[in-house]
C-alpha cells in the first residue's frame, strides 16, 4: 500500500490513494471531526483521571455537570431500551456526544461533520447493523422468517424497509444541519454589510444550538426505537 | 464562517454533496472508522466509569438507608422489650404488695382468733376456780353448820352423844351426806 498525494482541482483537498479505487480525502469534514475527536477524547481522559478524586457528595462543577449528563442519559436510555438492552446505551451515549459536539462546532466557524452525508449515513447504517444484531440475537431464526412474511417474494421489500431506516436517520440529521448551514450562508450574502454580523449570528445560535441539540437527540432516540422494534415483543 | 462558505460557493462542492459516487463511499468508510473510534473512547473512558461510579454510590446510599432503617427497627424492638420489662416489674411489685397484704390479714385474723380462744380458756379456768372456791366454801359452811348443830344437840341432850364418840361421828357424817344430796340454798 503506497500513499500517493494528488490534489483535486477546484477544492484543493489533499487525497491519499491506497489503491486506485480506495482513497482518503482530507476534507473539512475530516478535519473538524478530528478536532471534535481530540476535544472529546481529552474530556474522556480528564474524567477517567479525575474519577478517582470524585467525591461522594459532588463539590466541583465539573463533577456535577458530568454526573448530570451521564445520569440523565442513562435514565433516558433505560426508559426506551428497558434494562434488558441497557448495554446499547453505552454505544448511543458515544453517538449522542459525538453528534452533539459535531452539531455545536458550527458556532466556531468550522464545518459541521454532520453536514456531510457520509457521516450521518454511515451512522445510520451502523444502527441498521445493530438492529440486525438485536434481531438475530434475541429472535434467532424468527428474525429471518420475518423477512419472508407474508410470502417469500416480500423479502426485497423487507430488506429495503430495513435499509430505509439508515437513509431516514442519515438524511434527517444531514438535511437539518446542512439546511441551517446553507440558510445562514445565503442570508449572510443577501444582507447589507452593516447587518451581516448580528442577524446571521442570531440565526447561527438557532440553527447550531437549538436544531443541533434537538437533532442529535432525535437521532439517538429514533435509533433506540428502531433497535427496540427488532427486540422480542413479549418483554 | 468564511471557511464554510468557501465550501459552498464553488459549484463542485455543492454538486458533490449528494452523489453516491466513489468519493462518497471512500469518505464513508474512513469517516466511519474515525467516528467509531471516538465513540468507543467516549463510551469506555467516560460513560462506563462514571456510570459505575454513580451505580456504586446509589448502591452505597441504598445500603446505608437500609441499615439505618434496620438499626431503627432494632432500637424500637429493644425499647419495646424494656417497656414490657418495666411494666412487668410494676405488675410484680403490685403482686408482691397484694400477697403481703393478704398474708398480713390472714395472720391478723389468726392472731385475733388465737387471742380470743386464749381469753375464752382463761375465763373458763377462772370460772372453774370460782366454782371450786364456791364448792369449797359450801363444804366449809356445811361442816360448820354440822358442828354447830352437833354442839347444840350435845348441849340439849346433855352429853349423851359424847359417851359414844365413834357412833356420833358416823351419824353426823351420814346426816351430812343426806344433806349434800339436797340442793343447797345459800
Amino acid at each position: 500500500m503506497e500513499f500517493d498525494i494528488r490534489t483535486i482541482e477546484n477544492s484543493g483537498y489533499a487525497r491519499f490513494y491506497i489503491t486506485d479505487n480506495i482513497f482518503i480525502t482530507l476534507n473539512d469534514t475530516l478535519i473538524s471531526m478530528w478536532i471534535i475527536g481530540a476535544a472529546l477524547i481529552a474530556l474522556a481522559i480528564v474524567v477517567r483521571v479525575k474519577i478517582k478524586k470524585f467525591k461522594e457528595v459532588p463539590e466541583t462543577k465539573f463533577q456535577n455537570i458530568m454526573e448530570a449528563i451521564v445520569e440523565n442519559f442513562d435514565n433516558y436510555a433505560t426508559s426506551i431500551l428497558t434494562s434488558k438492552y441497557k448495554y446499547f446505551g453505552t454505544w448511543f451515549f458515544g453517538v449522542f456526544m459525538f453528534f452533539l459536539a459535531a452539531n455545536l462546532i458550527g458556532i466556531t466557524g468550522l464545518r459541521n461533520p454532520t453536514a456531510d452525508l457520509s457521516v450521518t449515513f454511515s451512522m445510520g447504517l451502523t444502527t441498521v447493523v445493530l438492529m440486525q444484531f438485536v434481531g438475530f440475537r434475541y429472535n434467532g431464526i424468527q428474525h429471518v422468517k420475518e423477512w419472508f412474511k407474508p410470502i417469500f417474494f416480500f423479502a426485497p421489500i423487507h430488506i429495503i424497509a430495513d435499509l430505509s431506516r439508515a437513509v431516514s436517520l442519515g438524511m434527517r440529521l444531514f438535511i437539518n444541519i446542512l439546511s441551517g448551514l446553507i440558510l445562514i450562508a445565503l442570508i449572510y450574502f443577501l444582507l447589507p454589510p452593516f447587518l451581516s454580523i448580528a442577524i446571521p449570528g442570531a440565526l447561527a445560535l438557532f440553527f447550531d444550538i437549538f436544531i443541533g441539540v434537538l437533532q442529535a437527540f432525535i437521532f439517538v432516540t429514533v435509533s433506540m426505537f428502531f433497535l427496540m422494534m427488532k427486540a422480542p415483543q413479549e418483554d | 464562517m468564511f471557511v464554510m462558505l468557501n465550501a459552498f460557493v464553488s459549484d463542485d462542492a455543492l454538486s458533490g454533496l449528494l452523489n453516491l459516487d466513489l468519493s462518497f463511499l471512500n469518505s464513508m468508510w474512513f469517516v466511519w472508522i474515525n467516528m467509531v473510534f471516538i465513540i468507543f473512547v467516549l463510551a469506555w473512558l467516560l460513560y462506563k466509569p462514571l456510570l459505575n461510579f454513580l451505580e456504586n454510590r446509589r448502591e452505597r446510599i441504598k445500603n446505608e438507608i437500609e441499615s439505618a432503617a434496620e438499626n431503627f427497627r432494632k432500637s424500637e424492638e429493644a425499647k419495646a422489650t424494656y417497656d414490657a420489662k418495666l411494666s412487668g416489674i410494676a405488675r410484680e411489685r403490685d403482686e408482691i404488695l397484694d400477697t403481703a397484704k393478704k398474708t398480713a390479714q390472714a395472720q391478723e385474723t389468726e392472731i385475733i382468733a388465737a387471742a380470743k380462744n386464749e381469753a375464752g380458756l382463761i375465763m373458763e379456768r377462772a370460772r372453774r376456780d370460782i366454782e371450786q372456791e364456791r364448792e369449797k366454801a359450801r363444804d366449809e359452811m356445811r361442816r360448820q353448820i354440822v358442828q354447830v348443830s352437833a354442839l347444840m344437840a350435845e348441849r340439849l341432850m346433855g352429853g349423851q352423844l359424847t359417851a359414844d364418840g365413834a357412833t356420833r361421828d358416823r351419824l353426823l357424817n351420814q346426816a351430812i351426806a343426806e344433806l349434800g344430796a339436797v340442793e343447797w340454798k345459800s
